[in-house]
C-alpha cells in the first residue's frame, strides 16, 4: 500500500472498480476537520474514554458480571409504532424472549409499543431519559446492559444504535418475514438450551485479489496474523486459514456447508451498487471472493454473482446453527441511507440507498430454516483498511485479539466487542481534541488526522446483527464435539396456498417437531393443514371472505386509539365550549364542526393550557342570563372532566394492549 | 309504542349496548326530495346518544337517576371481574395440577358460566372442540370461532366509538330540548332551545354526562378484558396465549354484564309489583 493513499474495502459491481477511489491523507484530513459530533455523544464518548483509563469497567456498572444475564440484564427494544406487525414479530420471538426472561430475572425488560418503544427521531439520550437513565455505565436496575433492537435502520436509525453502543452491548435484528424471526429465535434457544457442543473450530477466510492493495493489506496484516496469534493461545481450537487462491466462492460455500465452523472470520471486499439498483438490496455487502481478477484486469467489467458470496448462496438446507461470524467488508452489516463520508466532505448529504437497510447475507445467515448463525459482526458503510494499521507502528491487532479472546473465554458477543467501543471512544475523544487544538497549535499532519478519522469511523461502524447476549456454543476442552442439529422447521401458511413469501405482516404456522408448537395461521380451526390453532389473531388484513379478521379489527382499533391520543395531545393546549340557542332547533344544521342556521351564540369559553381563559357571557335584557350561564358553566366543567377521564381511559387501553403484547 | 328511555344510534349495527342502558335505534330516514327542509342530522357514522324523557319533571329525573345507577352498578361489577377471573384461573390450575384436563361440565367447582370458559380454553389449547356430549335440546357451547366473532364485533363498536364524536340529544315527549356535540378532545358545542328552563338544562346536562360516562366505560371494559386475558393466559401455555385469551376474557366479562342486566330486570320487576 502506498504511504499516501488509503484503500477502502468496497467494489462497485457495475464498473468492477473501487467503489470509492483511493484517497490521499490530505483529502481525508479535510473531511476529518469538518467532523462535528453531537454534543451529547461527545460527552458520552469522553466519559467512556475517561472511565476506561481507570480500567474500572467496560460499559457495565462496576461489580456486575457481564457473563451473567441475571446481573447485567437483557432487554429488547421495538419501535414505538402501534403497527400490529410488531405484535406478530414479538410473537415469533417469544421463545427467545421467554428464555432471556428466565435468564435475566428481574433485569429482563421489554420496550414495546408506543409507551416504551423508540419514538421517531428519538436520540439515545432522550430514550434513556424516559427510562430514568442518564449517560454513563449501564445500570441494569434501570436499563439492561444487553439490548436487542428489533427493527430496520430506517425506523430505529443506525445513529441510535451507534450511540447506545457506546455504553451498552447492543445488537439488532430485522428480517423480511415473521418466519425468519421465528427461525432465529428458535436457533438461539436450541443452541443455548440443548446445549450445542460444536467442535472448537475457527475458519479465517482471507481473500487477496490480484493487484489489489486493499485485500493484500487485510490478508497480510489482519487475517493471517490474527489467526496465528489466536492459534498460539487457544490450543484446544483448530484454526483453518483459507487464504489467497484458496479463498474462492466455491470454497466459502464449502466452508459454510456440512462442516461449518463455530467461528468464522472473513476479510474481503464487500459489494456495492448504485443507489436504487435492482441488485442493491439483495447483494450489497456480499463477499467478493478470489474469483474476481482484481482492479486491473476486472476494471470496466461488471462483477457478477459467480464472483461474490451472497444470501442466495445459502440454500434452505444450509445449517449454521450456533455459529458466530465476523465479516470484515464494506457494507458487510448494512448500508446507511446517506453517505457519511460525503456528508463530511461536501457538507451535503448524498443518498447512497433509497433507505437504510441491513445487508441480506448476515440476515440470511441468522434466519436459516434449519438453524441459523447466532450473530454476525459486520460493518455499516465502508470498512477502512487503515484501522488495523497504525502509521509507523504497523499492524495493530489488539482490538481484534481482545475481542476474540473474550469470545473464547465464554463472554457474550456484546461484551466481547467492547474493545471496539473503547477504541471508538478513545479515537473520538482524540480527534475532537485534535480539531479543537488546531486553532491554537496549527494544523496537524494530514496523515495523522486522516488516520484518526478513518479509524474512528471504522470502530464506530462495527455492529452486531443478532442478540448481543449470544456466545460460542462449543464442546468443553477435551470433550467430544457433537454434530450440528437442525431446528424444527417452520412452514409458512402463505407458502401452502401461494408462492408468495410470508411478509412481516403475514402469518406463519408451525409444523411438528420438538419445541413448543406455534399457531399463527389465519385459517379456521380444522381447516389448516398444519392443524394449527388459530382464530385470526395474527391475520392483520382481510380474510378469505373479504371480511376483516380479528387481528385486523384490533389493529384498526389500536390505530384509532393512537390517533385519538395524538389528537388529544396536539389539541390539549385549548379547550373550547360554546353554547348556542335557537327558536327553531330542528332547523339548525351541523356543518364542518359548527352549528349553522337560526342560532345565536350565547356563551363561549376558551381555556388555554397556561390558564389563559376567555369567556363570553350570555346577556338577556341587559343582565346576565343566569339560566343559560348555568348550562354553560356546567358544560365547561363537564368538558374538562370528561377530557381528562377519556384520555386516562385511552392510555389505560393502550397500556393494556402493550401488556398483552409483552406476555 | 313506548320509546326506550335511552337510545343509541349506531349505523353499523343493531346490537344492544354492552351495558343494557342504551337501546339500539335505527338512524333517521334520509330525505332526497328537492326543496325539502333539511333537518339537522348528524354526519354519517356519528353515534347518537339520545334520552327520551317524560314530560313530568320528577319522572324524567327518576329515569335519569335509573340510568346513572345502572352505569354505577356496571362499573362496580366490572371492577370485580378481574378477581373473579383470578379465582377461576386458580381453581382451573389446581385441577390441572391434579393431572386432570380441564373438566367441562359436571364439576361442582365451576359454575355453568365458568364451564363455558373451560370449554373455550380447552379448544384454544388443543385446537379442537372438546368431546362433550349434549342432551337433546341443550345448546352446544360457544366455540372459539364464535367467541372470536363476538369479540371482533365488540372491538368494531369500540373503534366506531373512538372514531367519532358524540352527538347527544335530550327530548321531552318527542320534542328536542337540547343537543350537544362533543369531540374526543373535549371541545363542546351545545345548542339549546331559546327558552330552556333550569330544570330542563339540568336534564340535558345529565344526559350528556351519561353518554360521556358510557363512552369511558366502554374503554374501561376493554381494559378489564385485557387484564382478564393476562390472567387467563397461563392456562393456555401456548405462545401468544394472552392474545389468544382475549375472546375468552371478553366472554367472561360479557357474562358479568349479562348478570347485571338480569339483576336490574328482576329489580325493576319487583319494583313494578
Amino acid at each position: 500500500m502506498s504511504e499516501e493513499l488509503l484503500y477502502i474495502n468496497g467494489i462497485n459491481a457495475e464498473t468492477g472498480d473501487y467503489a470509492l477511489p483511493p484517497l490521499s491523507a490530505e483529502q481525508i484530513a479535510k473531511v476529518a476537520r469538518g467532523e462535528q459530533l453531537d454534543d451529547d455523544l461527545k460527552k458520552d464518548l469522553q466519559n467512556r474514554y475517561n472511565s476506561s483509563l481507570s480500567g474500572s469497567h467496560y460499559g457495565l456498572e462496576a461489580g456486575r458480571d457481564p457473563s451473567k444475564l441475571d446481573e447485567s440484564g437483557w432487554g429488547v427494544i421495538f419501535p414505538a409504532s402501534p403497527d400490529a406487525q410488531y405484535a406478530a414479530i414479538r410473537e415469533a420471538l417469544s421463545p427467545l424472549l421467554d428464555l432471556r426472561r428466565k435468564q435475566a430475572g428481574p433485569y429482563y425488560k421489554e420496550y414495546f409499543g408506543p409507551p416504551l418503544g423508540v419514538r421517531p427521531n428519538e436520540t439515545k439520550n432522550k430514550f434513556l431519559e424516559r427510562l430514568g437513565m442518564g449517560p454513563g455505565p449501564a445500570n441494569p436496575e434501570k436499563v439492561p446492559y444487553y439490548l436487542l433492537i428489533v427493527g430496520d435502520p430506517e425506523t430505529i436509525p443506525y445513529s441510535f444504535q451507534f450511540q447506545l453502543d457506546v455504553q451498552y452491548a447492543v445488537g439488532r435484528i430485522h428480517f423480511d418475514t415473521v418466519e425468519e424471526y421465528a427461525n432465529y429465535a428458535r436457533s438461539v434457544v436450541e443452541a443455548e438450551t440443548r446445549p450445542l457442543k460444536l467442535a472448537r473450530k475457527a475458519t479465517f477466510f482471507g481473500v487477496v485479489n490480484p493487484d489489489d492493495p486493499a485485500t493484500n493489506l487485510s490478508a497480510e496484516n489482519l487475517v493471517a496474523p490474527l489467526a496465528d496469534s489466536l492459534a498460539a493461545e487457544q490450543k484446544s481450537w483448530t484454526f483453518d486459514k483459507v487464504m489467497k487462491e484458496a479463498a474462492t466462492k466455491a470454497k466459502l460455500s464449502q466452508v459454510l456447508g456440512a462442516e461449518a465452523p463455530s467461528l468464522l472470520f472473513t476479510a474481503s471486499h464487500g459489494m456495492e451498487f448504485p443507489r436504487g439498483h435492482a441488485k442493491q438490496e439483495p447483494y450489497t455487502g456480499a463477499l467478493l471472493c478470489q474469483d474476481w481478477p482484481g482492479p486491473r484486469k476486472g476494471k470496466g467489467q461488471p462483477v457478477n454473482e459467480d464472483k461474490f458470496f451472497h444470501a442466495g448462496d445459502l440454500g434452505s438446507d444450509s445449517n449454521l446453527l450456533g455459529m458466530l461470524a465476523f465479516l470484515f467488508a464494506c457494507y458487510g452489516a448494512g448500508s446507511p441511507r446517506y453517505d457519511d463520508f460525503y456528508r463530511q466532505a461536501a457538507k451535503e448529504r448524498a443518498e447512497v440507498a433509497p433507505k437504510a437497510f441491513l445487508s441480506k447475507l448476515p440476515r440470511r445467515m441468522l434466519g436459516l430454516p434449519k438453524g441459523g448463525a447466532l450473530a454476525v459482526v459486520g460493518h455499516v458503510e465502508r470498512a477502512w483498511g487503515y484501522s488495523f494499521i497504525w502509521g509507523r507502528a504497523g499492524k495493530q491487532l489488539t482490538v481484534f485479539e481482545s475481542t476474540f479472546k473474550n469470545l473464547f473465554d465464554g463472554y457474550p458477543i456484546g461484551y466481547a466487542l467492547e474493545p471496539f467501543n473503547e477504541r471508538y471512544a478513545e479515537l473520538a475523544s482524540e480527534i475532537t481534541s485534535a480539531i479543537d487544538n488546531e486553532i491554537y497549535e496549527g494544523p496537524r499532519p494530514a496523515q495523522e488526522m486522516a488516520g484518526l478519522w478513518t479509524a474512528n469511523n471504522d470502530a464506530r461502524n462495527y455492529v452486531i446483527i443478532g442478540d448481543p447476549a449470544v456466545r460460542l456454543n462449543v464442546a468443553g476442552e477435551g470433550d467430544a464435539a457433537a454434530a450440528r442439529t437442525a431446528i424444527p422447521e417452520i412452514t409458512s401458511a402463505a407458502k401452502a396456498g401461494s408462492a408468495a413469501p410470508a411478509t412481516a405482516t403475514s402469518v406463519v404456522s408451525a409444523g411438528g417437531g420438538a419445541g413448543p408448537s406455534r399457531a399463527f395461521s389465519s385459517e379456521a380451526p380444522g381447516t389448516s393443514e398444519a392443524s394449527a390453532v388459530n382464530y385470526g389473531f395474527l391475520g392483520f388484513g382481510d380474510n378469505k371472505e373479504g371480511g376483516q379478521t380479528l387481528g385486523g379489527a384490533l389493529k384498526e382499533f389500536v390505530d384509532k386509539l393512537g390517533k385519538f391520543l395524538s389528537d388529544a395531545l396536539d389539541d390539549a393546549a385549548t379547550l373550547e365550549v360554546a353554547t348556542y340557542t335557537s327558536d327553531n332547533i330542528e332547523g339548525v344544521k351541523y356543518e364542518k364542526g359548527e352549528f349553522t342556521g337560526p342560532i345565536k351564540l350565547r356563551a363561549l369559553t376558551a381555556i388555554k393550557i397556561d390558564g389563559d381563559t376567555k369567556i363570553c357571557v350570555p346577556v338577556k335584557d341587559d343582565e346576565v342570563d343566569l339560566s343559560l350561564w348555568s348550562i354553560h358553566t356546567e358544560a365547561v366543567k363537564q368538558a374538562q372532566t370528561s377530557r381528562a377521564e377519556l384520555v386516562r381511559a385511552a392510555i389505560s387501553a393502550v397500556s393494556g394492549l402493550t401488556n398483552l403484547g409483552n406476555k | 309504542m313506548t320509546q326506550p328511555a335511552f337510545e343509541l344510534v349506531d349505523a353499523d349495527t343493531q346490537d344492544a349496548d354492552w351495558f343494557g342502558l342504551w337501546a339500539p335505534a335505527a338512524p333517521g330516514p334520509v330525505s332526497f326530495s328537492v326543496g325539502a327542509e333539511a333537518e339537522a342530522a348528524p354526519p354519517a357514522d356519528t353515534m347518537v346518544w339520545r334520552a327520551n324523557l317524560p314530560a313530568d319533571p320528577a319522572q324524567a329525573a327518576g329515569q335519569l337517576e335509573a340510568g346513572e345507577a345502572r352505569l354505577r352498578a356496571t362499573q362496580s361489577a366490572l371492577n370485580r371481574a378481574p378477581n373473579q377471573i383470578e379465582s377461576f384461573v386458580a381453581r382451573a390450575q389446581a385441577q390441572s395440577a391434579a393431572g386432570v384436563s380441564f373438566s367441562i361440565g359436571g364439576d361442582e367447582a365451576f359454575t355453568d358460566q365458568e364451564s363455558e370458559l373451560l370449554y373455550l380454553l380447552e379448544e384454544a389449547r388443543t385446537g379442537q372442540p372438546p368431546a362433550v356430549s349434549f342432551s337433546v335440546g341443550e345448546a352446544a357451547p360457544e366455540s372459539m370461532r364464535q367467541a372470536s366473532g363476538h369479540f371482533k364485533a365488540a372491538i368494531d363498536r369500540l373503534t366506531r366509538i373512538i372514531s367519532n364524536f358524540a352527538w347527544v340529544e335530550t327530548s321531552v315527549e318527542g320534542q328536542l330540548l337540547a343537543r350537544t356535540v362533543i369531540d374526543w378532545t373535549g371541545d363542546t358545542n351545545t345548542l339549546a332551545q331559546a327558552e330552556l328552563n333550569a330544570r330542563q338544562a339540568a336534564h340535558h346536562r345529565r344526559t350528556v354526562a351519561l353518554s360521556v360516562a358510557s363512552r369511558g366505560l366502554y374503554l374501561n371494559t376493554f381494559v378489564i378484558v385485557t387484564q382478564g386475558a393476562l390472567k387467563l393466559a397461563p392456562l393456555l401455555t401456548t405462545p401468544g396465549s394472552a392474545v389468544l385469551a382475549l375472546p375468552i376474557a371478553w366472554k367472561s366479562v360479557s357474562q358479568v354484564l349479562a348478570e347485571i342486566g338480569k339483576y336490574r330486570a328482576l329489580a325493576s320487576q319487583s319494583e313494578e309489583n
